[in-house]
């Protein structure tokens, strides 16, 4: 709603809001994980009230967050939650069935809209959660205090650790206002130079954008300063305005300071040490670039040692040699260290399970029960966030297919509360995922029958596990009504499939009748990740990493000069040899326009022509391996999501085979 | 049957009006035809790679391997996913439906007349009722695959020399 305006301070923005969304996810993930814990709660005259106060808190924060970023819809669930778990908390309402579920419902809105808030769609409308919380407990009257949702300056913990510690340090604290203008723009100041311009004063401890009474856009800050008063309105000048900012006021009504004192600053110091940084995947992912910066210059490295050999003294060249193989080591160790840290922990996608469970039991009349082990497990990130539908949907299949009715259950002697274990384990270069169910397991005749039907299965042919696993991710094939709420969203088997496929993995089945079933994902524990641009030559896709590609340019072929079978193209002072990969792969020529890739340095570039570019897409990259398609110029394949393979160039190959075709 | 030895069950498949075999134990699974990415400057009996179960694999054309006139696939075309040892690569065949037991003693040597070239690719010869069935020695299939380029390019040179 705001963001239109402040174009100018998009990459300030942008930064807040990274933070804000990575903030908000811990938020909700502990939220998630108290709200389970609490069900136990309903009923009882004194809910626990560390998890009770731990939410109220979670609650606050996402508040005060959400309004500084000025998300309303997300503030005003956020503070009706709070509302009640005031309440709650004081034991003035008892937790009653009903009300838990207006916590669920409300814990739910407040991702769904972060969801949609990340996504760049329409904010939520949450007037129906909203009016929903408020019949919980008397909400209605805490409402009516005025919350600082619409307050720019509500304030994380965190926030108010550093200003009560800066404070004991003998600091003062004044809040600025920049409102900034396209005049001050064009002198180059913007927010970020006023940032920056802070450290000569003190210390930057918080900024938020704000809206103006006038409907325009500010940006308020809190500095720690030893300045005084003087110093302060001096160093200000005409850009800033500035005020005091007394700490005390901002800490939440909640906070114990009623012996008169400031509060100390022991919290500051009591900051729960941990070993964990958040890092910004995108800075992993320049690292990864980087690495494979270094992997192709090292190849460039042998190939030009090669070339040495007949020239230089044998030790010599047999001393470069092994450096060169060290380098190469090293750099595989590097790249995987790199992989390593974008590992996490699988337990937070077991925990929103959880969830799904609850809700399912709920719809469908059955009773189950989660085993979860393993949750330390740790797992690529992409990994995860693609695991994440296909996990739920065999979660969702075994309690809507696999797992029977308590009465049923019964008369089979099972206790009438059906058990799903979810589990992870690490074992060598493999993550080892499963997901089983103590629930009638699978009619392997009937899928089999449909196998048969769908001749997927030849006749005579013995019906195993592995068969009847093709059978159940094939396309279009179903053993039950799909139609069901649960089964039927999101992703089919199929797609489940696909998904570990896409990602290098297996999978593989178990069931027994009556007994339950079991799926076993296998998956590599590291991914070769690349970001890559997919371009057409003749109609067919091609994938290059992109950090082989140093600049993409419109071929004007009035700009090109023939000799014999050269091609150059005369591109700012120098020239690019080009290499046509229509004619190097035996394409026919495709009409229109052309596009070149330039790959390589120095005497080693190349333009490579191309068709179109269709985008930047992030592959996973598959080896080739069997003889039969190791061709030169290509050096693995990936998959774009549609099951096609598409091959990936190499572009110090293709630039090895262009100068080989010069010579001859 | 002894440990070592290959179970008696074969996968059927058709190729020119010829019944073939393939030991059920080679074959990994059975595949519709669906698109394959052309793989430039490969042999020209490979018709692409595909994405099978998170692995990249050939696909071979088992009638241009066999130098028998290409046609287009159809509903019937099947990819036979063949497994050996480490390798995995798929061929495509006319059709494949039949599951089938054939016992060894219905199994005969396949003739000195048959053998050399194309004689290497036979394990055996089957009579199943009034069928006759070629059993496929795939590892030999496969191995020649990557010869074949090779020994193209010395039959050229022979009818260079000749």
């Amino acid at each position: 709603m705001t963001t239109a305006t402040i174009q100018t301070d998009s990459d300030f923005f942008a930064e807040i809001l990274e933070d804000y969304y990575a903030e908000c996810d811990e938020h909700l993930t502990a939220v998630r994980e108290n709200l389970l814990s609490l069900e136990s709660g309903i009923g009882q005259k004194k809910a626990d009230y560390a998890l009770v106060d731990d939410l109220f808190r979670r609650f606050h924060s996402l508040k005060g967050m959400s309004g500084m970023v000025g998300y309303e819809e997300v503030a005003e669930v956020a503070h009706h939650l709070e509302s009640y778990l005031r309440l709650l908390r004081k034991e003035q309402v008892t937790l009653t069935a009903k009300a838990y579920d207006g916590l669920l419902v409300g814990a739910r809105a407040l991702e769904i809209s972060l969801v949609a808030r990340r996504q760049q769609q329409q904010p939520q409308n949450n007037d129906s959660v909203i009016a929903l919380l408020e019949t919980m407990g008397s909400a209605r009257e805490a409402a009516s205090a005025p919350g600082p949702a619409a307050d720019p300056m509500a304030l994380s913990e965190n926030v108010r650790e550093q200003l009560t510690a800066a404070v004991a340090a003998g600091q003062r604290i004044w809040q600025f206002e920049f409102e900034p203008s396209p005049e001050l723009a064009a002198k180059g100041v913007n927010v970020n130079f006023i940032r920056e311009q802070f450290a000569s004063i003190g210390q930057l401890i918080h900024g938020a954008p704000n809206v103006t009474d006038t409907g325009g856009i500010s940006f308020l800050f809190l500095v720690a300063s030893k300045f005084t008063e003087g110093q302060v309105a001096e160093w200000a000048g005409s850009y800033l305005t500035y005020q005091p900012y007394e700490t005390a006021v901002s800490a939440p009504p909640e906070t114990i300071h009623d012996n008169g004192r400031a509060p100390i600053p022991e919290t500051a110091i009591a900051t729960p040490q941990t070993n964990y940084v958040r890092v910004d995947l995108n800075r992993l992912d320049d690292l990864m670039q980087m690495v494979g910066e270094l992997v192709i210059h090292r190849a460039r490295l042998e190939d030009r040692l090669d070339g040495l050999r007949a020239i230089l003294p044998k030790n010599q060249w047999r001393a470069l040699k092994e450096i060169n193989q060290a380098i190469e080591r090293d750099l595989r160790d590097l790249r995987e260290g790199v992989m390593r840290t974008r590992m996490v922990p699988i337990g937070e996608t077991f925990a929103r399970m959880k969830f799904v469970v609850r809700d399912l039991v709920r719809q469908s009349g059955k009773q189950a029960r989660l085993e979860i082990s393993g949750q330390n497990t740790e797992i690529d990130k992409l990994v995860v966030e693609k695991m994440m539908d296909p996990l739920l949907h065999i979660v969702r299949n075994a309690i809507s297919h696999g797992l029977q009715l308590p009465e049923t259950r019964q008369a089979q002697g099972k206790p009438a509360q059906g058990t799903i274990w979810l589990r992870a384990k690490t074992e060598g270069d493999v993550v080892i995922i499963q997901i089983e169910d103590d629930g009638q397991g699978i009619n392997a005749d009937k899928v089999a029958q449909r196998g048969r039907e769908a001749g997927l299965l030849l006749d005579n042919e013995p019906v195993t596990p592995e068969r009847i696993l093709d059978i159940i991710c094939a396309p279009g094939l179903s053993t039950k009504d799909e139609a069901d709420m649960a089964a039927g969203r999101g992703v089919g088997m199929n797609v489940v499939r696909q998904t570990v496929e896409q990602l290098g993995g297996v999978m593989r089945l178990d069931y027994r009748p009556g007994q339950g079933t079991c799926f076993t994902i296998e998956l590599p524990l590291t991914l070769a990740i690349a970001d890559a641009l997919i371009v057409t030559v003749s109609g067919q896709r091609f994938a290059i990493p992109q950090a082989a590609v140093r600049e993409v340019l419109e071929v004007d072929e009035t700009a090109v000069t023939r000799f014999e079978n050269n091609e150059i193209l005369r591109h700012r002072d120098a020239v690019v040899p080009l290499l046509r990969l229509n004619r190097a792969f035996c394409l026919p020529p495709a009409n229109g326009r052309a596009f070149a890739l330039i790959i390589g340095n120095g005497l080693q570039t190349a333009g490579l022509v191309v068709d179109r570019i269709l985008g930047l897409r992030e592959i996973v990259v598959r080896a080739i391996t069997d003889p039969l398609i190791r061709v030169p110029g290509i050096s693995g394949a990936t998959e774009l999501g549609d099951g096609r393979a598409v091959l990936i160039l190499d572009g110090a190959e293709l630039v090895v085979m262009r100068n080989g075709k010069r010579e001859t | 049957m002894s440990d070592n030895q290959k179970p008696d069950t074969y996968i059927l498949f058709e190729l020119a009006e010829t019944n073939y075999a393939v030991n059920s134990q080679d074959v990994q699974q059975l595949e519709m035809v669906d698109e394959f990415t052309p793989v430039p400057n490969a042999p020209d009996f490979v018709e692409g790679v595909v994405f099978l179960r998170g692995q990249v694999i050939p696909v071979i054309n088992l009638r241009a391997r066999f130098r028998f006139e290409k046609r287009p696939f159809d509903q019937r075309t099947r990819l036979v996913v063949i497994r050996d040892t480490e390798r995995v690569v798929g061929f495509i065949v006319d059709t494949a439906r039949e599951f089938v037991t054939i016992p060894a003693e219905a199994i005969q040597l396949p003739p000195e007349s048959v053998a050399g070239m194309s004689g290497r690719y036979l394990d055996g010869i089957a009579t199943l009722g009034n069928r006759m069935i070629l059993l496929l020695n795939v590892a030999e299939v496969l191995k020649a695959a990557e010869e074949i380029e090779l020994e193209e390019i010395e039959i050229e040179k022979e009818g260079v020399v000749s």
